[in-house]
């Protein structure tokens, strides 16, 4: 693991990329803003502009049906020339050729209706089209022949769109900015949170299990994957301290072994030959214990870490015929008696050879400390949804108080350590019921010892 | 029987290959995959050992090779593992049998003899007769001496599995393994009862004593000497 990494560049951290995203989104808003208000706007500033052209019209046209051509021209001088502010521009040409030309080119004369002009100028003018003064422009004829043409520049509306431009490019900056800043801003506290994370879990690689990750604070899904993580944590501390608790049990219990074989090998030095081979065989006997031990502790750990897992469907009961009947000489040999109870097939979901392995060594342990001539009794029960097996032995059993230490590596009742035994018997049987989801529950059934196992059927 | 031995443990395959010059065998040795699969093509040997680790090509590796190029002969495959993933593997890879380290000498020459004279399955005798002693494998009927004996199902098993292999070494594990299926090392000594009673039913009372007792090997049903 490369925990010296370099500190990672601006743009690879979390805080600048979400900070950038948030500018690009805020971005191409405001942008979407602009081009949608610039329409609608220029839609209704060109309507406005048209209806107002409508009214005036309108107006002169009834004055010009009213008291002529010549009435409206000299009324309108006297308008255009009182240098009110003015918002139209004129044409209007009597029938006799008398004449108004208030701000409209001549061109106008050959419109008819509506049309609209662009006048040239030496000023600068605002608006997309700084050179020219654009004009919409209406036309019509009095019902003496006048002529009326009414004008309106475009200036309002152009006003309008730089002012909207200028909104546009300052808010969108502001908003593009304020989105950069709350990105840095998220990404400072996500990064903050993410920071305690990883201080928690360095304590936790530098062998301190015990520690946890700190809440994220981040809402509810955060806050489940740091629990999920702890409960990881957890499993990972019990199964440490279950380790360190086998390595010093082994270390422990194969002293006294290994102590015993050095001793006779140190005996077979010294000794006569004619005592030598005794020795020596005590010695290789010694080592194949030491071995099984090992070979028992090598499987023992296989089991636990589920790596070797083939599971079948089978008849429990079979295994147990089986297993049984290859027992009976044995146990019957030092006046012993196997029974088996069953009523019928026990189907399940399980490993053949682990399950013989649990009957077989129970039936062991039933035989070494159930005592002579013991009866020992296997049941299997096909329950609903559920197989029970169990082998009781009417020996002594076990002091209440130690049942639950039985199937710890090496552990062995103060009675038993002379019997022949690694002590990992229990430990193996809790193992494999463990795998097959089983429950296992040590009794005494007054007298002797009850070994019960309830698995899931299939 | 010429036997290769491909075992990269210095001492270990010293201690297999002068075993088997004492017991009248010969025997080559390998010490890693690449050689032992040259010399096992070049051919010749009865039986191989293989360790299933080796450095290089692995004993599963150069085992597979092997069966691929054809070699025929028995292989039993050495291994430091003792699950069933492993034995299974090493089974499905063209090995014959399986013995988990560390092991008894003796039981692995048992096994490897049990391997050469594996009789071939088309003539499987239906009669055998081990001087007195008849069977009839179809029947499953035992005479001794004109006698019928009755045997329970657990006892004749194991008596044809004695008689197949008449005047062989037959180990406490093979019988586990074969008859009982136990791949594991029960604590009561279930063999010996199961022998025994045998013992007081085929030879007890008879002139001579057909099975006989190797101390810490195995036993063996053999003509009367």
């Amino acid at each position: 693991m490369n925990r010296n990494r370099p500190r990672a560049r601006l743009w690879q951290t979390t805080t600048f990329r979400l900070a950038v995203l948030f500018a690009t989104i805020f971005g191409i808003g405001s942008a979407a803003l602009l081009v949608v208000l610039d329409l609608a706007v220029a839609d209704f500033a060109e309507e406005t502009a048209r209806d107002a052209l409508r009214d005036q019209m309108a107006v002169l046209k009834a004055d010009a049906n009213a008291e002529g051509g010549l009435a409206l021209i000299s009324a309108l001088r006297e308008h255009v020339e009182g240098g009110l502010p003015e918002r139209f521009s004129y044409v209007v040409i009597a029938p006799t050729g008398e004449r108004l030309d208030a701000g409209l080119p001549r061109a106008v004369e050959t419109i008819s209706g509506w049309g609209e002009l662009r006048i040239p100028t030496r000023e600068e003018q605002p608006g997309p089209d700084p050179y020219n003064i654009n004009l919409i422009v209406l036309t019509d004829r009095a019902s003496d022949g006048t002529f009326i043409a009414v004008g309106r520049d475009d200036y309002a509306l152009s006003e309008l769109r730089e002012w909207l431009h200028k909104l546009a490019v300052w808010g969108g900056s502001a908003m593009v900015l304020l989105a950069l800043l709350g990105g840095v801003a998220a990404g400072l506290i996500l990064l903050n949170r993410l920071k305690a994370v990883g201080a928690a879990a360095e304590k936790v690689m530098r062998g301190d299990l015990s520690e946890r990750l700190p809440s994220l604070g981040l809402g509810r899904e955060f806050d489940d994957l740091a629990d999920i993580l702890n409960v990881m944590l957890e499993r990972v501390e019990d199964a440490m301290v279950a380790l360190r608790q086998v390595s010093s049990d082994v270390a422990h219990d194969l002293r006294t072994p290994l102590t015993r074989l050095r001793n006779t090998l140190e005996e077979a030095q010294q000794a006569d030959a004619s005592q030598r081979d005794g020795l020596l065989a005590e010695a290789i006997g010694d080592t194949d214990r030491l071995l099984e031990i090992f070979s028992a502790l090598l499987r023992l750990a296989q089991i636990e870490g589920g790596a070797e897992r083939r599971f079948i469907v089978m008849n429990l009961t079979e295994i147990v015929g089986d297993v049984v009947e290859a027992y009976r000489p044995a146990a019957e040999e030092g006046g012993g008696a196997l029974t088996v109870q069953a009523d019928g097939p026990a189907i399940m979901s399980g490993d053949p050879t682990m399950l013989a392995q649990v009957v077989a060594s129970l039936i062991d342990n039933a035989i070494t400390h159930g005592g002579p001539g013991g009866a020992i009794v296997i049941a299997v029960h096909a329950l609903d949804e559920q197989v029970e097996l169990s082998v009781t032995d009417n020996g002594p059993g076990a002091p209440a108080e130690e049942m639950s230490k039985l199937t710890r590596r090496f552990y062995r009742l103060d009675r038993s350590r002379n019997t022949v035994g690694s002590g990992l018997g229990l430990s193996m049987v809790a193992a494999i019921v463990d795998l097959h989801r089983g429950e296992l529950i040590l009794e005494n059934s007054h007298p002797g010892m009850r070994v019960r196992m309830i698995f899931p059927g299939g | 029987m010429k036997v290769l031995v491909i075992e990269d443990d210095a001492r270990t395959a010293s201690f297999i290959g002068r075993g088997l010059t004492e017991a009248g065998h010969t025997a080559d040795l390998a010490h890693n995959g690449d050689d032992g699969l040259h010399l096992g093509l070049a051919g010749g040997y009865d039986v191989l050992v293989i360790d299933r680790m080796l450095p290089g090509l692995s004993g599963l590796e150069a085992l597979r090779a092997l069966r691929a190029e054809g070699v025929r002969a028995p292989v039993l495959l050495l291994t430091a593992l003792g699950s069933v993933d492993d034995r299974v593997a090493g089974l499905e890879g063209g090995a014959d049998d399986y013995l988990v380290k560390p092991f008894a000498f003796s039981e692995l020459l048992a096994r490897l003899n049990a391997l050469v004279r594996r009789p071939p399955l088309a003539d499987i005798e239906t009669q055998i007769r081990i001087a007195d002693l008849e069977i009839d494998t179809r029947r499953r009927r035992v005479i001794r001496a004109g006698r019928r004996i009755d045997l329970t199902p657990q006892e004749y098993k194991l008596l044809e599995f004695l008689a197949r292999r008449v005047g062989e070494t037959v180990t406490r594990t093979m019988l586990l393994e074969n008859l009982w299926g136990f791949h594991f090392d029960p604590r009561t000594n279930i063999v010996d009862a199961h022998v025994s009673r045998l013992r007081s039913k085929v030879d007890k009372g008879f002139d001579s004593e057909l099975i006989r007792t190797l101390r810490g090997v195995g036993y063996l049903i053999d003509e009367p000497e």
